[in-house]
């Protein structure tokens, strides 16, 4: 099965959608037919990839190290999941809720160029290619955070963007670094030569510079300033993808650059990245925990919540492994959903800040309902998504006695139930407030339709929490699979391939 | 106030231009050159126009918006890659005319990277334009 | 090590061998439906009921899952509902503020004390080798180990935040705001004794460690006494109950940590459970037709119903365990496990005959004292008649009335079962009888000497309630986390970018300098090549443009140095023969300038911000980022280990990739996808620009 589509289908669409400038509806019908697609075809692929194995293509039909390899194994997969499901929604969501002025930006291109983005990231096989990914996700995000043009938008923007471009500028440094060095950029290939060089100093440098720019990109201490202070921005569309996926295309590049590439490094290194996550996870949650406005506080939140990703990475076995990897996941859904439901509330009485909200549970049970099963999928309630990886990351301190961290987690876990009900007491329970002039504010009505995208990411997620047991498995096995990287070396580079057999790229 | 050397040496260089960044795009592959400089050359021209003429009317010279060339130029970088599937081969897998399936049928050195530069070409082209038509629209 | 954790959807995870014989399971699915039945009644005509009995039916499916639970991790579901159920329903008057708070402080106590419970669960699971409470319940372990007093420190704090043991006790008094049936059913007849229901399944495990005894008989010793005095400090009807109720878990916690316990504990979970519930229906009832649940103010009343009266007398009978009561045979139970435990201890005796008499005051203030105030009485202390009230009665659901004489009789009735497995000696009858004697004596005399300070003991009460409970275990706690959780996001996260950029910068470059610093043999080396001539005059050209560009105060010649250092840059490429580089970046400058330059024109007027320390600062932070990188660089010029991928590139580009400009083929063939996402960067930049200044010239049309 090849693998391009899935980075193809969406370009293709943007292209569409792009000569259709001017007709707001064709652009809206293509892009959730390609996003459908794309969905579909997802799933095909994580089926093929569970059938048969990870799927490798040779584009350009070049080989391995010469040119640039996409892989879809079942880490790519599980993101290409999320991704895709929570496009969907967020594109469902926009449908509803339709905002002419951002349509008319070209905001259906954008997204599309950024699921593309985003697809490429998550099965690019390629350090260089990576870079690539990151610069057409950077650009797009940051388009869709300043389109609508409000000056608290263009603040954000700014912040976000200058941030981001110095991960960028570190990337790739990094990456031209790493090829000066090793004279190679596929990471099958790099994975080797670091194993072969994993005692030069300068290999532990350039790691430590690329994890450097994945730290900003995922937003963790002291690298998270750009997302609290462009998150509660956008318009909510927007706002659901960035807390749904940015954070993670960060994680997964550890993941699959620091972790797979450069292991084992100087224990050191893993030691300091346990302290750094454990004051991200602190640091996100007090931060939350004084934030007003119902959006901020989400953004605060995704800041500990990839504290606990990076707890899983830095931990250095499978389970947490296995833990981060199911996190990513669950918190794709999780905060996606929350965000779409702040945008609910806040679009109907025109305000995010929490003394203006309330008496959402009168007008809406369903909508009290779905947040407060968001809520605590959030906290970790059991049998929701939450509960799954937070056991794991648990049980994967536990096994290596990491007794500050464990400490940390149900601390955070704690102040996490504490903002969280903070939310559900103001705009939830609360009555609505009197507005200036002591009248009682106007609410729009809810449209019981913008609840769908909240029910599907609702669906995924807790579908993790009560299948916990089988998914456990699924991604410890996916974590073996990232510390044991044979498999993924064998196939890339087809090592153990005869001579003889014709480069028909994608293997059937 | 426009400047009328400015405009004559504009009607003068324009199509030069345009000639230097064709022949900068085709020649690409084998010498300096390619679509990302042939589209800058490019771009270049219609900024001069656009310094000679007003920014307003490079798009009647376009004949077209500029979001439409963007799209035109993924759509086209997209379909030299497509033809790879067409042959049952990779993605971008580079085909040419004078070899495998046409072989024979037409014996030129042309092949799908050109057909992938045209679109690196047109985005170029539709990028800057975009920007500056942009700013000078009211 | 257990591999899978995660517990399955089956019989034997959820209940197992369990179910069999629990009579706790159904118990509460009894309570349940009575509790159900007399919201429905409690709620008629009120909005509440949608909210309230649904919210009653789960959490009484999840308190009966919690006694069934046979995985660790499904009984610790069951728990966590419990406390989450407990906080909406506690919230059930959500538009009042102190009915949020109350809430909030409920699950800020049980959700930290749940957490704790967690890890200690899971320490037990990962320690005992399975998951299974039905598994743990009949192994032995070397409880001398260190990690077996961590997991019981953990899971008593779990346990007690629970059951309100001291000192995590504030929340249950609080938790009186939620409406009666919410009260009776989760604050004093299920959701409390989770705690010590859970001592009860541990008992077999942990019976013989000093640390699980010691702290639980200290603990719940201590909650027996202090609930029973607390409950005299109070006038609200049901907060006085509430005391009354963590007197009673004291108690049962006193005897749960033991499995020769279990008998004691679960009979007065029973019999407790029934009495008090029914005690707090009524109370509701009372507060639902006179509209208060304050004692003095009922005392004022003249028309409590005969009905009334005679519900809270028999209540009051079943309460103090008058003969053929549940109460009366779990008090059996008690004293006979006693009399084992203290093998004769007298002393143990008169404290629990005090304790109970305490209690048998605090019933009596609760079910008979406010209804039985006469005028004349009254009249006789006061000498006027100013304070007395006639207030029209409420009508009430009759689904209201039955519930409680439901509860009271099955109370009765329940006896049949308990009585079955009273195994008190002979000899130890008369220690019995002398017993309930002493406590009806020393009842009598202890309330004759409290009636007489009633009003000074009130307002001592009230003081200690609101001054040190409230503010000092709750209120503070929360205001500490705010205090220090402003001021980290202060630093953190003050709203300036050229912070953060500051910050980003300073952070990359203690890790990578550190790391250069560390490593500094391999780092600083002599550079391989020679350095040329023209090559520094180029570079100095390069590097006094980029100052200039910073020094400069007009922007026009800050974007044209910037040019200049483009330009000096594709002049490198040229004499490094990159003809195609040269050219890409000689055209993006000279467009980039033009652009730029047109695009200023509409830029609000250059300013300072930053004045000449925080220039030098930032100066010479960015001299010493430039400085680590350049090393970096160096340290890998000349210094490639592996060649093959560009040897291959640079052999395949003629024969195979078909072209003779290395460059154009590695970005039209051999890295196609790459150029494809460049591209794809390219038009959203574009679509972006596009859109911003199009909504900015649109804003500077209307403005002029």
């Amino acid at each position: 099965m090849l693998i391009t589509p899935i980075i193809c289908i969406p370009l293709f669409g943007a292209a569409i959608t792009l000569l259709f400038y001017k007709d707001r509806e064709v652009q809206q019908w293509t892009s959730t037919v390609v996003i459908a697609i794309h969905t579909l075809y997802t799933f095909l692929l994580t089926l093929n990839v569970f059938g048969y194995g990870s799927l490798v293509e040779y584009v350009g039909n070049w080989d391995a190290p010469i040119g640039i390899t996409l892989i879809a194994d079942q880490l790519s997969v599980l993101m290409l999941i999320m991704t895709s499901v929570v496009m969907l929604a967020v594109n469902i969501y926009s449908r509803i809720a339709t905002d002419a002025k951002l349509e008319s930006q070209g905001y259906h291109s954008v997204v599309l160029i950024l699921l593309a983005g985003l697809s490429g990231t998550f099965v690019t096989g390629d350090l260089f290619n990576l870079y690539v990914w990151f610069e057409v996700i950077l650009m797009s995000s940051f388009v869709l955070l300043s389109i609508k043009g409000n000056k608290e938008q263009l603040e954000g923007g700014i912040k976000y963007v200058t941030l981001n471009l110095f991960a960028s500028l570190l990337f790739l440094c990094a990456a031209g670094l790493i090829y000066g060095l090793l004279g190679t950029l596929n990471l099958a290939d790099l994975s080797l030569k670091v194993a072969e060089n994993i005692s030069d100093p300068r290999i532990h440098t350039f790691a430590l510079m690329l994890w450097i720019a994945f730290a900003i990109k995922a937003a963790i201490f002291p690298f998270y300033s750009w997302l609290p202070s462009s998150y509660h921005t956008p318009p909510i569309a927007v706002g659901a993808i960035f807390a749904g996926l940015l954070t993670k295309v960060g994680i997964y590049s550890m993941i699959r650059v620091f972790i797979f590439v450069f292991n084992p490094l100087p224990a050191w290194i893993y030691t300091l990245l346990v302290i750094i996550s454990i004051i991200t996870m602190m640091s996100g949650v007090l931060g939350a925990y004084v934030q007003s406005d119902f959006r901020r506080i989400l953004a605060f939140s995704s800041v500990s919540q990839v504290g606990f990703m990076m707890l899983g990475i830095a931990l250095q076995n499978e389970w947490a492994m296995a833990a981060t990897i199911l996190f990513m996941i669950h918190h794709g859904f999780v905060k996606s959903g929350l965000f779409i439901t702040s945008g609910i509330c806040g679009k109907s009485v025109g305000s995010f800040y929490m003394n203006r909200l309330g008496g959402f549970l009168d007008k809406s049970p369903l909508l009290g309902i779905l947040f407060l099963t968001l809520a605590f999928s959030l906290i970790g309630v059991p049998f929701t998504s939450g509960f799954t990886v937070k056991i794991m990351l648990l049980k994967s301190c536990i096994m290596n006695k990491e007794w500050v961290a464990i400490f940390a987690l149900l601390v955070v876990s704690f102040m996490t139930m504490l903002y969280m009900l903070k939310i559900w007491s103001e705009v939830f329970w609360k009555k609505l407030p009197l507005d200036e002039d002591g009248k009682v504010s106007k609410s729009k009505p809810l449209e019981t339709g913008m609840f769908i995208p909240v029910v599907i990411v609702l669906i995924f997620s807790l579908m993790i929490g009560i299948f916990g047991n089988v998914l456990s498995e699924v991604a410890i096995d996916t974590a073996k699979k990232i510390y044991d990287r044979d498999e993924y070396i064998q196939k890339v580079l087809r090592l153990n391939l005869k001579e003889g057999l014709s480069y028909t790229g994608s293997e059937k | 106030m426009r400047s009328i050397i400015l405009i004559s040496i504009t009607r003068l260089m324009m199509p030069m231009l345009l000639m230097v960044s064709l022949f900068l795009l085709l020649r690409g592959h084998d010498a300096p050159g390619g679509g990302f400089i042939g589209g800058l050359m490019a771009s270049a021209a219609f900024c001069l126009y656009g310094l000679a003429f007003g920014f307003q009317k490079i798009k009647s010279v376009l004949h077209t918006d500029p979001r439409v060339i963007l799209g035109l130029g993924l759509l086209t970088s997209l379909c030299s890659g497509f033809l790879g599937y067409l042959m049952h081969k990779p993605f971008l897998t580079a085909l040419w005319f004078d070899e495998g399936f046409f072989n024979g049928v037409i014996n030129l050195h042309v092949g799908s990277p050109l057909l992938f530069d045209i679109g690196v070409y047109l985005v170029v082209v539709g990028v800057v334009t975009g920007i500056v038509i942009a700013h000078a629209e009211d | 090590m257990v591999q899978n954790i995660f517990p399955n959807f089956n019989y034997f995870d959820i209940t197992g061998p369990r179910i069999e014989n629990n009579p706790l399971f159904q118990f509460v699915l009894f309570i349940t439906a009575c509790t159900v039945i007399y919201g429905w009644g409690y709620f008629e005509n009120s909005s509440k009921r949608n909210y309230v009995l649904p919210l009653l039916i789960l959490f009484g499916l999840s308190m009966a899952g919690l006694v069934i639970a046979n995985h660790l991790l499904w009984l610790y579901f069951f728990w966590e509902c419990t406390s989450v159920f407990s906080y909406l329903l506690i919230g059930t008057y959500y538009e009042k503020k102190e009915s949020r708070e109350s809430s909030l402080q409920a699950l800020f106590i049980t959700g930290a004390g749940g957490l704790s419970l967690l890890l200690g669960l899971l320490l037990l699971g990962e320690h005992s080798g399975s998951y299974y409470l039905s598994e743990i319940q009949l192994q032995h372990f070397n409880l001398e180990e260190p990690i077996w007093s961590t997991i019981v420190v953990l899971l008593l704090f779990g346990i007690i935040t629970k059951s309100g043991l001291l000192p995590f006790q504030g929340w249950l008094p609080n938790a009186m705001v939620a409406p009666a049936p919410v009260s009776g059913f989760l604050h004093s007849a299920t959701l409390v004794k989770a705690g010590v229901i859970l001592i009860t399944f541990l008992a077999p495990v942990f019976q013989e460690m000093p640390l699980w005894e010691n702290s639980i008989l200290l603990l719940a010793g201590l909650t027996a006494w202090y609930g029973a005095f607390m409950a005299l400090l109070q006038n609200d009807l049901k907060k006085a109950l509430a005391y009354t109720t963590s007197a009673t878990i004291g108690l049962i916690g006193f005897a749960s940590w033991t499995e020769a316990g279990n008998l004691v504990a679960f009979s007065w979970i029973l019999a407790h459970g029934l009495y008090k519930s029914a005690s707090f229906y009524f109370v509701g009832i009372i507060e639902k037709k006179y509209e208060s649940r304050n004692i003095l103010k009922l005392r004022k009343l003249f028309s409590i119903e005969f009905f009334d009266k005679i519900i809270g007398f028999s209540l009051f009978f079943c309460c103090i365990g008058i003969p053929f009561t549940a109460s009366y045979y779990a008090k059996k139970h008690l004293v006979d496990f006693y009399l084992n435990l203290f093998q004769q201890n007298y002393y143990a005796f008169v404290l629990c005959t005090i304790w109970q008499s305490l209690m048998l005051i605090n019933y009596f203030r609760i079910l008979v004292f406010p209804y039985i105030g006469t005028r004349e009485r009254y009249q006789a202390m006061h000498e006027s008649a100013e304070g007395f009230q006639e207030k029209s009665v409420k009508t009430i659901s009759i689904w209201m009335k039955v519930i409680p004489v439901v509860l009271a009789i099955s109370s009765v009735l329940s006896t049949f079962k308990l009585s079955q497995r009273v195994t008190i000696h002979a000899s130890d009858v008369g220690i019995w009888e002398y017993f309930t004697v002493a406590v009806y004596g020393l009842f009598t005399l202890l309330f004759f000497m409290f009636y007489r300070y009633h009003h000074f003991v009130n307002a001592l009460g009230k003081k200690l309630y609101t001054e040190i409970l409230w503010k000092w275990c709750y209120k503070n706690k929360l205001r500490m986390i705010e205090k220090i959780a402003i001021m980290q996001t202060n630093i953190v996260q003050n709203g300036y970018l050229r912070y953060y950029l500051t910050m980003f910068v300073v952070a990359t470059i203690l890790l990578l300098g550190g790391s250069i610093y560390f490593y500094s043999e391999t780092f600083i080396r002599k550079p391989v090549t020679e350095i040329l001539i023209y090559e520094l005059i180029i570079v100095a050209m390069i590097i006094i443009a980029a100052f200039m560009s910073t020094i400069t105060r007009s922007r026009m010649a800050s974007i044209v140095s910037l040019g200049a250092v483009g330009m000096g840059c594709s002049v490198l490429y040229l004499f490094y023969s990159a003809p195609d580089l040269a050219m890409t970046q000689f055209l993006t400058d000279t467009l980039i300038v033009v652009v730029m330059a047109l695009l200023f024109y509409d830029l609000p007027r250059y300013s300072r911000l930053s004045s000449k320390t925080d220039k030098i600062r930032d100066g010479i932070i960015a001299c010493i980022f430039g400085g680590v990188i350049s090393i970096l660089v160096l340290s890998v010029t000349d210094a490639q280990i592996y060649t093959e991928v560009m040897d291959t590139m640079l052999k395949k580009t003629i024969p195979e990739a078909r072209g003779h400009n290395v460059v154009n083929v590695i970005l039209a063939d051999f890295r196609a996808i790459d150029t494809l996402g460049e591209i794809s960067v390219l038009t959203t930049a574009a679509i972006g620009m596009y859109g911003l200044l199009r909504i900015r010239t649109k804003k500077g049309g209307d403005e002029s």
